[in-house]
């Protein structure tokens, strides 16, 4: 049976889905069989991210509704082997999901494939509720920005709530994935560090990925960047996927990248 | 820390650290329970049984290291 991987944060536009992407992808690399699941009805975004939105004939909520069968609606990736993407509905409306039909489809893919890892909508509405349902393991994405970290602890508090294994006296993993850190800005005090965060959230972390230009880049192309080997942000995902699959692997140590003058001024310290 | 530290000005990640501490402190206290309307539901139902009532409280309270649920019920007249 595979495992659920919901990929969640509260806040919007703090890196969801290039973190499913990206982990999918990485797991995929690591030989498991992984399907990226879009839960963001109406506001699809993951097709584009992994460069798979020209596939797309049928979504999950075709699905859902027998429009068609599942194996019809999953792209297999054809550069990445093992990596498969559900993409979500992009013209109908989000309140068309229900909770049995979610539970109907995911039961049926934790039958083929080793992770399903879900895209969360951001907000705290139905979708979220739905994809958090029958988790097994959630990952909250969070920026070191107050904004963002107040609402990752929003949702953090109502997981357990909203989830069938919680209900059932199990414990679903929670992790924290810290996005888009400027060591710069943390080593002059202008940004929460990691230290920081994890301080106010109480969770474990599972992964620290730095802001860097190499996303943007791998985000205009559709190509995830844990495909490029010598990306230091592609092996920030590649670490939390060897971590999901239980290796005990360091986390980067990110530190500013120093100029002559920053070397200059340190002397003088 | 050198000593010139001292006189400088408190960097803005711990203003941001303090913020935050401090109004999550206050969140927290206010959603601790999700299904606390749930849970309020089926209170007064198995309260009924033994008793009339008007309305049940249930306020969550924090102090220092002890955390409370408060549940106040109101009989009927």
């Amino acid at each position: 049976m595979g495992e659920v991987i919901t990929i969640t944060s509260g806040k919007g536009g703090v890196g969801k889905s290039t973190s499913t992407a990206n982990i999918a992808t990485a797991l995929a690399k690591q030989g498991k069989k992984v399907i990226a699941v879009d839960f963001d009805i109406g506001l699809r975004n993951l097709d584009m991210i992994l460069g798979l939105e020209n596939r797309i004939v049928f979504d999950v909520v075709d699905v859902m509704e027998e429009n068609c069968n599942l194996a019809q609606a999953i792209i297999k990736d054809k550069r990445v082997e093992n990596l498969h993407f559900l993409p979500a509905s992009q013209t109908k409306d989000k309140n068309v999901l229900n909770k049995d039909k979610v539970e109907k489809l995911i039961e049926e893919l934790k039958k083929d494939f080793d992770y399903i890892l879900i895209d969360s909508p951001a907000g705290i509405e139905s979708g979220f509720e739905h994809s958090i349902y029958l988790a097994d393991r959630a990952l909250i994405v969070t920026t070191p920005e107050i904004s963002s970290v107040r609402d990752a602890d929003r949702v953090i508090g109502i997981i357990d709530a909203k989830s069938k294994k919680a209900k059932e006296g199990k414990e679903v993993l929670k992790h924290i994935i810290i996005n888009r850190i400027k060591p710069e800005l943390v080593e002059k005090g202008q940004m929460l560090s990691t230290e920081d965060v994890l301080h106010i959230l109480a969770l474990p972390l599972i992964g620290v990925v730095p802001d860097d230009e190499d996303i943007v880049n791998s985000t205009n192309l559709g190509k995830p960047v844990v495909l490029d080997e010598n990306s230091l942000v592609g092996e920030a995902f590649r670490r939390i996927a060897r971590r999901i699959l239980g290796e005990k692997v360091e986390f980067l140590d990110l530190k500013a990248k120093k100029g002559l003058l920053s070397k200059l001024k340190g002397l003088f310290k | 820390m050198s000593l010139f530290d001292i006189f400088k000005k408190k960097k803005s990640k711990d203003i941001a650290k303090d913020r935050l501490m401090m109004m999550l402190a206050y969140e927290r206290a206010n959603t601790k329970i999700e299904n606390l309307d749930e849970m309020k539901k089926d209170l007064i139902n198995v309260v009924k049984k033994y008793l009339e009532i008007k309305d049940i409280q249930i306020k969550t309270n924090s102090n220092q290291n002890i955390e409370t649920l408060e549940v106040e019920i109101i009989l009927a007249k």
